[in-house]
Parts: C-alpha cells; sequence; structure tokens
C-alpha cells in the first residue's frame, strides 16, 4: 500500500526535491549564460569575454558540490564562490561595453537567478527561505559593486526579484499547507496497518472455520447416523484426535510463515507427499474409489501451509462427491506446472448450482475456497445440474530450481 | 499499486494537496504576469485584438488548471496535461503573431515563461518523464519562432542567440519540474519498501498472537457445548437416540453460527469497532446494505482509503451514524457503492477536516462522485471485484 510519506519524513523530503529542483535551475542558468557568452565572444571578437566565462566555472564547481553534498558548509560554500563568481563576471562583463552595459541585462541576470537557486542545506521551509534570500540579496550586491566599478548603469532586475519572490511563495504556501494537510497522515497509516492486520485475521480465521468443519462438523454428522450401540473404533479416534488437537494445542499457529513459508527441510518434503495420499486414503475409507493420476511428486514443491490446505481441501472435494454427487466414484489428477501446482477432482454425478446450493456452500466456501485462498491459491468450479462437477485447485509453488536445491 | 502512475498526486495524494494552492497561485500570477508584460510591450504590438485574446487565454489556463488538479478530479490525466499545454502554446503562438515582425526584445516576451511556470505548477500531477519531455518539445516550438523571428529584434546577435534566451525559462523551469517530481516519487518508492519490510515483521509477530485469540475463540465456542457431549460420549462409548439428536442440534448451532461468520464482511467489523470506539455519543451504528458479500472483494488498497475515511468521519464532531449508511450493489460485474454520511459542515475548516482522507478516495476509486448538500455527504464511486 503507498499511501504517502509519515508526517515526520515529508519535510526532509520536500526540501531534498526543492534543493534538486533549484539546483537545475541554477544548472540550465548557468549553462545558457556560458553559451550566450561563447556565441557573443564568437560573434565579436573584438571583445574579451572569455574571463567572464572562466568566473562561471567555480560556480558550476561549487553547484555540483552542493547538489552532491547538501550541508551547511557547501551551502555556505555556494553562496561565497558563487558570489566572488557573479562580482568577478559582472566586472569583465560590463568593462567591455562602457556606457552600454546595464545590471539587469540578461546575460548578468542568468548568474544571479543561479545564486538564488541555491537550494541549500536542512530541513524547513524557513531554511530554504532563509538560503533563496541571502543567495538574491549576494547575487545583486555583487552585481552592484562590480557595476560600481566599471560605471555600468545601475536598475533594478525585475526578473531576478520576481523569480526570488516566486520561490518563496511556492515555500510558504509548501510550510502553510503541509500542517493543515499532513494531520491526515498518522490516520491513513494506522487505516493501512489495521487492513493488514485483518487480513491476517480473516485469513486465521477461515482457517480455523475450516477445520472446524472438517473435524467437529463431519463428526457430529457422523455421530447423528450412527445406529444404537458402541460408538465405532474409527470414530473413536478421531473424536479423540479432534478433542486432542482442537483443544489441546496450537492448531492454528503454525510453522511455517505465512502463505509463503519455505521452511520444507528433506523429511518435510516426504512428509508433504504423504499428506496428500493420506488425505485421498481417508476419502477412500468412506467408501470412494478415488482414481489418482497425474505427477504426485510435484506435491513435494509445496511449502508446508499450502499442502497441508491442498490436501485438506482435495479431501473436502472428495467428501462432497460422497455425500451429494449421488456416485461412488472420483477422479483426482496432479499437475505440476514451473511455479503452480494443480489438483483437479472431478465427478460423474448429479452436479449443482454453486450459488443455489446451501448444503455445501459452507463446505465448498470454507474447507476449499477460503482455505485455499488464505494460502495465496485459486479455486475454480464447473457444474451443471446433471452433468458432474470439476474442482480445480491452483497454488503457487517453489519453482523447480529452487525446489532442487 | 498496478495501473498508477508515478506522479506524487497518484503516490501520496496528500503531497499533492499540500502543492494544490500553488495551483491558484499560478492561476493568479499567470495571467497577471501576461497581462503586465504585454502592458509593457505595447509598443511592440501590431494586432492588440490579438494580444487580449492572449492574455484571456492565459486565464483560461490558469482556471483549467484549478478545476483539473482539484483533488475532487483528481487524478490529473496526461490527456489534461496536453489540453492545459496545447492551451499554453496557443497563448503563447497568438502573442508571438500580435507582435508579428515588430518585436523589440525576445526577453520581455511572456510566452516561453508562462508555458515553463505551467509545467512547474503541474509537477505534483505528472510524472517526471513527461513534464521534462513536454518542456523539452515545447523548448523547441518557443525556439523555433525566436529563430524566425530573429531579423526583427533590436538587438543585432547571431540568430542563435535569441532561441537561447527564449528557451532557457522553458528548459530551467520543466526540468526543475521534472526532477521535483523524480525525488519525491524515487524517496516515496524507497519508503514503501522499507514500510513493507517493517510491515512483513510486524505481521509475523502479531499474527501468532491473532492465531492464539482466534484459537481462544474457538475453544470458548467449543468448549460451551461441543467438548462436554464428545467428551461424554467417549466415556460411555454408546450411541443413542438422544446423542443423535443432541449431535444434530449442536452440528446445526455450530454450523449456523459459521455461515454467520462467512457472511461478516472486514466492512462490517470496522463499523461495528467504529460505533463501539465512538460510543458515548450514540450507541448506533453505519447501516451496510451489502447482501451479496461484495465488501470482500475490494483491493486492498482500496478497503485502506475506505476504513481511513469511515474513521474520519467518525471522528467528526457532527457525524450522525444513525443517518449514515454503505450500500454496495453489483451492477454488470462491476461494484457500485453509495455511502451516504451526516456530517454537518458549513465552513471551510470543517470540510477540510475530511478533504484529505477524500482525495485519497480520489486517487483509489477514479470515478468518484462527492455532493455535499450540507449535512447530507454523499459519495458514489464503484470497483472491480478483486
Amino acid at each position: 500500500m503507498s499511501l504517502g510519506l509519515p508526517g515526520h519524513l515529508a519535510p526532509h523530503s520536500e526540501s531534498r526535491a526543492f534543493a534538486r529542483a533549484s539546483h537545475v535551475i541554477a544548472l540550465v542558468c548557468l549553462i545558457a549564460a556560458l553559451t550566450l557568452l561563447a556565441m557573443l565572444q564568437e560573434s565579436s571578437p573584438g571583445v574579451i569575454l572569455w574571463p567572464a566565462m572562466l568566473a562561471l566555472v567555480p560556480m558550476l564547481a561549487a553547484l555540483w558540490a552542493v547538489e552532491r553534498f547538501r550541508t551547511w558548509y557547501f551551502t555556505a560554500a555556494y553562496l561565497v564562490i558563487g558570489t566572488a563568481s557573479i562580482y568577478w563576471y559582472v566586472l569583465v562583463g560590463t568593462a567591455q561595453f562602457p556606457g552600454a552595459a546595464v545590471t539587469d541585462s540578461y546575460v548578468l541576470t542568468l548568474p544571479k537567478i543561479a545564486l538564488i537557486m541555491v537550494g541549500g542545506s536542512g530541513t524547513g521551509v524557513l531554511r530554504m527561505i532563509g538560503w533563496c534570500v541571502l543567495g538574491g540579496v549576494l547575487g545583486e550586491a555583487a552585481t552592484v559593486a562590480a557595476a560600481m566599478q566599471t560605471g555600468a548603469r545601475l536598475a533594478v532586475d525585475g526578473t531576478a526579484l520576481v523569480i526570488l519572490v516566486v520561490a518563496v511563495a511556492v515555500l510558504a504556501i509548501i510550510g502553510v499547507n503541509r500542517e493543515r494537510v499532513r494531520h491526515a497522515q498518522p490516520s491513513l497509516a494506522r487505516a493501512a496497518r489495521d487492513e493488514q492486520l485483518s487480513d491476517i485475521r480473516r485469513r486465521i480465521e477461515a482457517r480455523a472455520a475450516a477445520m472446524m468443519h472438517d473435524t467437529i462438523l463431519g463428526h457430529l454428522s457422523a455421530i447423528a447416523s450412527e445406529p444404537d450401540g458402541p460408538l465405532r473404533d474409527d470414530l473413536q479416534q478421531r473424536i479423540d484426535a479432534d478433542l486432542e488437537v482442537l483443544v489441546g494445542q496450537e492448531w492454528l499457529v503454525d510453522t511455517d510463515n505465512g502463505p509463503d513459508g519455505r521452511g520444507a527441510t528433506e523429511s518435510d518434503t516426504s512428509w508433504v507427499a504423504s499428506r496428500m495420499l493420506r488425505a485421498i486414503d481417508e476419502a477412500r475409507d468412506l467408501g470412494l474409489t478415488v482414481e489418482l493420476s497425474g505427477d504426485l511428486s510435484c506435491v513435494a514443491r509445496l511449502s508446508p501451509a499450502r499442502d497441508v490446505a491442498v490436501a485438506l481441501a482435495t479431501k473436502q472435494c472428495l467428501v462432497n462427491v460422497l455425500k451429494h454427487a449421488g456416485v461412488a466414484v472420483a477422479e483426482v489428477v496432479v499437475y505440476g506446472a514451473q511455479s503452480e501446482v494443480s489438483v483437479m477432482i472431478i465427478d460423474a454425478g448429479r452436479g449443482f448450482s454453486e450459488r443455489e446450493t446451501s448444503v455445501d456452500r459452507l463446505g465448498l466456501r470454507q474447507s476449499v475456497r477460503r482455505r485455499i485462498e488464505s494460502v495465496g491459491g485459486t479455486v475454480q468450479v464447473w457444474s451443471t445440474p446433471g452433468a458432474g462437477t470439476s474442482v480445480l485447485i491452483r497454488v503457487p509453488a517453489l519453482v523447480v530450481s529452487e525446489a532442487a536445491e | 499499486m498496478s495501473g498508477r502512475e508515478r506522479t506524487l498526486q497518484q503516490r501520496d495524494p496528500l503531497a499533492a494537496l499540500v502543492g494544490m494552492p500553488i495551483s491558484y497561485l499560478a492561476a493568479f500570477g499567470l495571467p497577471v504576469y501576461a497581462s503586465v508584460s504585454t502592458w509593457i510591450n505595447r509598443d511592440s504590438i501590431v494586432h492588440s485584438e490579438l494580444a487580449a485574446v492572449a492574455v484571456l487565454l492565459v486565464v483560461l489556463v490558469g482556471m483549467a488548471l484549478v478545476w483539473l488538479s482539484s483533488p475532487l478530479r483528481a487524478p490529473l490525466t496526461s490527456r489534461a496535461f496536453v489540453l492545459l499545454l496545447s492551451l499554453a502554446l496557443l497563448a503563447f503562438g497568438v502573442s508571438a503573431i500580435s507582435m508579428a515582425e515588430n518585436d523589440a526584445m525576445v526577453r520581455d516576451d511572456w510566452g516561453g515563461p508562462v508555458v515553463g511556470l505551467l509545467i512547474l505548477a503541474l509537477a505534483p500531477y505528472r510524472p517526471a518523464k513527461e513534464l521534462a519531455v513536454a518542456g523539452s518539445l515545447s523548448a523547441i516550438l518557443v525556439g523555433v519562432v525566436a529563430l524566425a523571428q530573429a531579423e526583427n529584434f533590436v538587438a543585432v546577435y547571431p540568430p542563435i542567440v535569441f532561441v537561447v534566451v527564449a528557451t532557457t525559462p522553458i528548459l530551467a523551469l520543466s526540468f526543475a519540474a521534472a526532477s521535483f517530481a523524480h525525488v519525491l516519487v524515487r524517496g516515496l518508492d524507497r519508503w514503501n519498501a522499507r514500510a513493507r519490510l517493517a510491515f512483513s515483521e510486524l505481521a509475523d509477530e502479531r499474527g501468532r498472537f491473532i492465531a492464539r485469540s482466534v484459537q481462544q475463540n474457538s475453544v470458548t465456542v467449543l468448549n460451551q457445548q461441543v467438548v462436554p457431549f464428545l467428551s461424554e460420549l467417549r466415556a460411555r462409548n454408546e450411541v443413542t437416540e438422544d446423542d443423535r439428536e443432541r449431535a444434530r442440534v449442536i452440528a446445526e448451532a455450530v454450523r449456523e453460527s459459521m455461515v454467520a461468520d462467512v457472511d461478516r464482511s472486514w466492512l462490517d467489523d470496522l463499523l461495528d469497532d467504529a460505533a463501539a470506539s465512538a460510543a458515548g455519543t450514540t450507541a448506533s451504528r453505519v447501516s451496510l446494505s451489502d447482501p451479496a458479500g461484495l465488501a470482500q472483494k475490494m483491493s486492498t488498497d482500496e478497503r485502506t482509503a475506505l476504513r481511513a475515511l469511515i474513521i474520519a468521519a467518525h471522528g467528526h464532531p457532527s457525524f450522525d451514524p444513525s443517518d449514515s449508511g454503505i450500500e454496495i450493489v453489483d451492477r454488470a460485474g462491476r461494484c457500485e457503492v453509495v455511502m451516504r454520511a451526516s456530517v454537518a459542515a458549513d465552513d471551510h475548516a470543517e470540510r477540510s477536516r475530511l478533504a484529505p482522507f477524500v482525495a485519497v478516495a480520489r486517487v483509489i476509486f477514479a470515478d468518484l462522485h462527492v455532493e455535499h448538500d450540507s449535512p447530507a455527504l454523499t459519495l458514489r464511486f464503484s470497483y472491480e471485484q478483486r
């Protein structure tokens, strides 16, 4: 989720961006000044402008330094070097055009703009405004000092002044408005965090509900259809297992690290493979004939959490066949692709419409769909009343090379 | 984040909102600048009616900028950007024609700087690359015009000098805009990467805690009926008619509570929590009509934006939950939401408390439509099923 910077980081980020933008303007202005001088020098060989061009070189170097290291020291260095450069630049430039030079001419304004756009060190609007104003004052002072020496005509530099005012206004707006708007940031950050935690809770609840459905509800139904007399041995064992697991252990705090958990070791992997087979065997115990085909070994590429989910979901699909499809045969096909494993459970029974079937709703939704979705997989169901049912379960798996390592 | 552009407005809607008054400044400043420059250049103007049209076009640019950059119409699309830029370039062209063959000085012409300032004002709304390309293309156009006018200028310099003078403001301002946007968006990307990492650590830690609490809830439910029944049955190891009946009744009760849990959405939970934490003022809850459970089909970003907005509304002093409601319906595969909130916000300060959250929602739900006839605040939007 990207909902912006937290309030305490925003001023840093804004100052850095403002400094970078200022330095870009300064760079373009200095390059334009150099280009113009070079052209003027070329077209008027009689005047000597190249020393003025040289004056801008240290300023360019200082600009590079303050962009690279936005510290107090380099900011001050840029202002000092820039002031000296402008003084020298104006002195040489105006001396070449006695009587004709004016201090607000375009070519003299460009370095002044570059000095206003110092960017400057630190964070916070007031400091940035301070650097801009200081740059503006120093640039103008250097220009006036040089012009007074060469006798150039002094004029108020409207362009430089307007640029200074605009830069200050933009900074002031950001400073004033930030406080007004950023109060929303903590609430947004909290909403994003709450949403993610609520998503984790929903996944875990889905897993809990699926577990309850497969164990407690299944066994209660089995008891409800038992004849009078002693409890069957296998049912006794399952009830004991339920009580032990559900009440005694941390069955929701599992060993994987979320849906991408990849803690599978060699011995886990073999267990993984048997987990799927065990689910199918349990369905066979219930009286279903299961025809198994495809590449069973690819199940070993599933993380423990996904393997358990696929095995239990498959079992639930098989139980559904037995309970609702009206047939005693089902087919399970396992496919392994590069980065996913698919399991398809097919029967030729009664079929159903997922929306209309209230009885199946819980089993299919909880024990199959939500369980698989909670580990990042998908479930597709094709069923037409009278024409059988196919359920396709797809979950991400370790890619072949990773699994081999 | 897929489908969202590398613009500040779409990555950090609040930052764009911080910069919003710059649009007002530009809308005011650009026409003033054009008018004053036109007045200063009045001796160069041949067609005064065209000069007036050019200034009016800048007024139009300013108004369109304010309209299009409003958070209520976010995000500002590339089409809107092209429209604004075309208007500004048209103003530049008309202004140049108004001084046809009589323009004394290229540095006094306002056309180029207006284009550059417009691109700068659009920095929060468009990606860096687009801003830089727009500036470069505009500079080429302005440069060509300067070249064509070179003979008319008073100063006698090589024509390329005028091109440099004319294009410098556009290049400086548009490259500044591009680097401003680039630095901010890159900073956001880095922050997000760090935040994701920190969150996954938190999620690991909290996941275990949540799992225990969910398990505790389930065990509490089981302990009430299921565990006593099964333990008793195991002690006897005999099934009777009474047991069968009890098993059916308990199974039905567990099933019903599970169905109810399945049907509850995050939005139900959120509205319950919001009502509970706002208790004291009133115990009522915002109504929710979502018969098909479509709230579950929202993406994480959509849920977060809506969650923040709902919590912000609950925090508003005049919010009345009993007169507020959310309705979600399926219309041809898209989920349409109508959210009505009773918020008496008559003055600007009151409204601005919710504005940032509406701005964020506007970025997440592109078709968000807001009506506020105080106290009835109505938001309509739709989303794709996840």
